[in-house]
């Protein structure tokens, strides 16, 4: 019973348990975030309004426009008429084959225009992230839930064939996330 | 049938007289007529009158000899044939025809000869004349620079207008009316009355008379397909995707290949071990072949999976291996020893430098793969003592005797199919992938092989275009350009791609510097020196070969002295030019693209002409200093063929050429480490993006003397252009290729 009741308390996000954690630890977990947030792998992503993927890490030189110049437009599934699925299909296969686009097991789109981290500062990021108005609605319970459970997340931290990865694993950007949340969601500016 | 009379009915008219100063092999070889390849497969009933118009029960069919690689050359080919023969395009069959010395291409010779494109004394006259004769002498089948126009253009109409009026002469003969009472129509020989008697009806008829060789070619104002937009022959199989290519041919019964040879060139295999692959899903057979081994599979997808799963025991590369090192041996043949060439050489170069402050500069281009958009492939069957070869290729005759000499067989018992190529750019004027198969052929004799290689295999084992580094010293005196001395040093392409087509490089590479020596200005001091590189990885014909890159280093040049000198760079080019087609497409760009009107702060022009395959070429290119990078905004061209005979298929290649060009500026280089080519596939070596690329502005001009091609002459200004423009934008000279070195493209 003791046991359970350990793993209970484990399972909880900080947040939900009355656990202190400083300002600094709050930073310093953010810090950890926004290495992730600012990795060519999420940004290459989370463009923004400008709808047109990156392509970044993939040893092709500078940062630059997706090659095939893509517009991911109001839907943010690619062109109504060429959506990225086009050339990232739908497959639980390995990513085996560098250059190839990659694919995962769930329909490829870009994330929300107001979710936009290419070019943007760490207190900019950071304001973004605490806010449900610019984080795609979420609460930091549900930020650690998402970066957990989405398989573009997951695959972002083992893309394959090559490709640059961020720091960390899912489980502990979810920690920081968490340890961010306990500390009130601390930004530099603020 | 008399003698005379055989001997008549397997000749036929060679359509352009050439002016020829007598050589050693005496006229009467030359004069002779080349027999008719397609008498071979003439049955009772079926006429052909020459080697390019052939008809039987089913209709007409036109041979277009000259390959296909994207450029529309059966088009072009079928229309020369087609307006004189007065048939309907729609109509008729197209057929590249068997490889034969009659489909001798008499052009392309004097490219290889130092005769400016504008000189017509008689000595060019007679060099160009010799290069007729040794085509036809040689049975030089072969497609390329952008000589199928000039080479065909008499010939083919030629061709058309002798089937016609011996089919007009069947009529005579079945109708008993006289000639003049007869005319032609769309396919058909029409009587006064309104009859129309077939040309397919006529055929047996016209078997058996003499074709007229005596012809008049029709008044350009009669025309019905030249000179007007047509619709490509093979523009709707292409938009629907029901094209096939040499990739796409299939056989019953065939099996599927693919080759690994050593990446790093000429290496050769010291051993391998193929005891994981033989095992995969549906390999059959796992060969050696020269350098490395083939595998035989079910599919080619399995082929190529089993070709990198076997464990191969490299050699070294026996070349100069690592780029570096290769730019270090180009840097170190600027000496006496190493000269091949200074065609060009006015003034006194030396005593110009002699008082006052030498100008300087080096430049550099890169070697560069071809990596046609269809991988290297043909489809092979060795049975009976026969071998037939199916793949696009540019040199049908070659191959024959290269595959024959590999099997052990006389060059007649070796069919080769010219199939559509899906691109080219001078990589199929090679055939080491054939051979290739044919030794797959005879380990596993009459068997259907279909081979295919991986991209990458073909990046690492292209015959590349060579690199090369000029070094320019000028002077410019009084505000004008006085003295421009341009020294090229490159590995010659002659010398490597001649030797693997069995024949001799004889005298200076005039590759090394075309595009260069050649140009049509009087500068006062005007020096062109080539030096040759001592050969290193193997090389070879590049679209715009020699030019491709001369254009930079040349026009490079040109612009850093015309703004050395002060002077605007398109006048100072229009006071030197003496060639007038030649200053007629400057003033066409100049008017064209508004030069000398104020652009907005950032943005740029740049100018660059060429004269390469006598065609001038003048091209100028917009640019805008973006804060992610260099913009391409539009480009205008001028070029003049002398006669633009399908304007619409002369924009494509011209726009082609200009986008190939700026792409291959932009992004492309070949490095080597080991000998092994470090950019194995499109990621590596990008082409322009759909995105990236400009509005094109196109004007054809047709004021020169003859009439000429124009699939390359657009690629070699481009470079240089968008160099200079990147220039007037933003103050920065690169002097080296790619550009993305230097500056980033959005």
């Amino acid at each position: 019973m003791r046991m359970l009741i350990a793993v209970m308390f484990i399972a909880q996000p900080l947040a939900a348990q009355d656990v202190t954690v400083t300002r600094e630890e709050g930073l310093a977990a953010w810090d950890r975030v926004f290495a992730v947030a600012s990795h060519p792998r999420c940004t290459n992503c989370h463009v923004g309004e400008q709808g047109a993927p990156m392509w970044d890490g993939l040893g092709y030189g500078e940062d630059r426009v997706h090659g095939m110049n893509v517009r991911a437009d109001e839907s943010r599934i690619g062109a109504e008429s060429v959506p990225c699925r086009t050339c990232h299909v739908t497959s639980a296969s390995e990513n085996t084959v560098p250059h190839a686009p990659p694919h995962i097991d769930e329909a490829w789109r870009l994330p929300p225009a107001e979710f936009s981290w290419l070019d943007k500062t760490s207190a900019e990021i950071c304001a973004q992230m605490r806010n449900p108005d610019t984080n795609d609605g979420h609460s930091i319970a549900e930020l650690m839930d998402h970066v957990k459970t989405s398989k573009f997340v997951n695959w972002g931290f083992a893309p394959g064939a090559g490709r640059s990865m961020p720091p960390g694993s899912t489980t502990q950007l979810a920690q920081d996330l968490d340890v961010w949340g306990a500390a009130g969601t601390p930004c530099l500016d603020g | 049938m008399g003698r005379i009379k055989t001997i008549a009915r397997r000749s036929f008219l060679v359509g352009s007289a050439a002016v020829f100063g007598g050589v050693a092999f005496g006229t009467y070889m030359y004069k002779r007529d080349v027999a008719n390849p397609l008498l071979a497969d003439v049955k009772a009933g079926e006429a052909t009158f020459n080697p390019f118009v052939k008809i039987d029960a089913q209709g007409v069919t036109l041979i277009t000899p000259r390959a296909d690689v994207g450029q529309g050359a059966y088009s072009i080919q079928a229309h020369l044939i087609a307006e004189e023969m007065d048939v309907d395009l729609a109509t008729v069959r197209i057929d590249p025809g068997p490889p034969s010395a009659a489909y001798y291409n008499g052009v392309v010779g004097a490219e290889a000869m130092p005769i400016a494109a504008t000189s017509d004394t008689v000595l060019a006259r007679t060099g160009r004349g010799a290069a007729d004769v040794l085509g036809k002498l040689l049975g030089l089948q072969i497609t390329g620079g952008s000589s199928t126009v000039p080479d065909m253009y008499e010939r083919l109409r030629t061709a058309g207008a002798v089937a016609r009026e011996t089919l007009i002469s069947a009529a005579v003969e079945q109708t008993g009316l006289p000639r003049e009472q007869l005319k032609t129509d769309m396919g058909a020989v029409v009587l006064p009355d309104g009859t129309r008697l077939d040309y397919v009806d006529l055929a047996a008829t016209a078997a058996e008379i003499e074709p007229v060789q005596d012809v008049t070619l029709r008044d350009p104002a009669t025309w019905k397909y030249l000179g007007k937009p047509q619709v490509r022959t093979d523009i709707l199989a292409k938009s629907t995707g029901t094209q096939t290519y040499g990739i796409d041919m299939v056989m019953d019964g065939m099996v599927y290949a693919t080759t690994r040879t050593n990446p790093a060139i000429g290496g050769g295999m010291l051993g391998f071990d193929s005891s994981v692959a033989d095992k995969m899903r549906g390999v059959q057979a796992i060969l050696p072949i020269k350098g490395g081994i083939a595998v035989v599979a079910d599919n080619t997808w399995r082929a190529f999976q089993a070709a990198l799963a076997v464990e191969c025991d490299w050699g070294p590369s026996p070349y100069v291996s690592d780029t570096k090192a290769q730019f270090e041996a180009v840097a170190a043949s600027f000496m006496d020893d190493f000269q091949d060439s200074r065609f060009k050489d006015l003034g006194d170069v030396e005593a110009a430098f002699g008082e006052g402050e030498v100008f300087e500069a080096e430049y550099r281009i890169p070697y560069l793969a071809h990596a046609p958009l269809e991988p290297m492939s043909v489809l092979v069957r060795l049975s009976d003592g026969r071998l037939d070869i199916w793949t696009g290729t540019q040199i049908p005759r070659f191959m024959q005797d290269n595959a024959a000499k590999l099997a052990g067989f006389e060059a007649d018992a070796v069919h080769v199919h010219v199939l559509m190529s899906g691109g080219s750019f001078g990589r199929r004027l090679e055939d080491d992938y054939v051979l290739q198969a044919v030794e797959i052929a005879m380990q596993l004799p009459d068997t259907p092989i279909k081979m295919v290689w991986t991209r990458e295999e073909d990046f690492t084992h292209d015959f590349p275009r060579p690199l090369a580094i000029a070094r320019g010293r000028g002077k410019v005196m009084d505000g004008a350009v006085d003295a421009f001395d341009l020294r090229i040093a490159a590995p010659s392409v002659a010398e490597s791609s001649l030797a693997r087509l069995g024949q001799p490089a004889i005298g200076p590479d005039v590759a090394i510097v075309a595009g260069a020596w050649d140009q049509p200005f009087d500068i006062p001091n005007y020096r062109v020196t080539g030096y040759r590189v001592p050969a290193m990885v193997p090389i070879s014909s590049w679209r715009s070969v020699g030019a491709s890159g001369n254009g930079f280093l040349h026009e490079s040049f040109m612009d850093e002295m015309c703004h050395a000198a002060g002077v605007d760079p398109l006048a100072e080019r229009l006071r030197l030019c003496f060639h007038e087609p030649s200053k007629k497409v400057l003033e066409a760009v100049g008017e064209m693209s508004g030069w000398g009107s104020a652009l907005e702060p950032r943005r740029g022009r740049g100018l660059a002409f060429t004269l390469a395959f006598g065609v001038p070429v003048a091209q100028v290119v917009e640019v805008t200093d973006t804060d992610k990078g260099i913009r391409i905004d539009k480009v205008f061209v001028a070029a003049d063929v002398g006669r633009v005979i399908d304007p619409v298929n002369f924009e494509a290649q011209v726009s082609g050429g200009v986008i190939w060009g700026l792409g291959h500026a932009m992004n492309c280089e070949l490095t080597y480490q080991g000998g092994v080519a470090q950019q194995d596939n499109y990621h590596a070596f990008e082409g322009m993006r759909l995105y990236q690329t400009p509005e094109i502005e196109v004007r054809g001009l047709e004021n020169g003397d003859k009439i000429r091609g124009i699939g390359e002459p657009g690629v070699p200004p481009a470079a240089p252009a968008l160099a200079n423009a990147i220039f007037a934008a933003t103050g920065q000279r690169i002097r080296e290729l790619p550009l993305s070195k230097s500056v980033r493209f959005v």
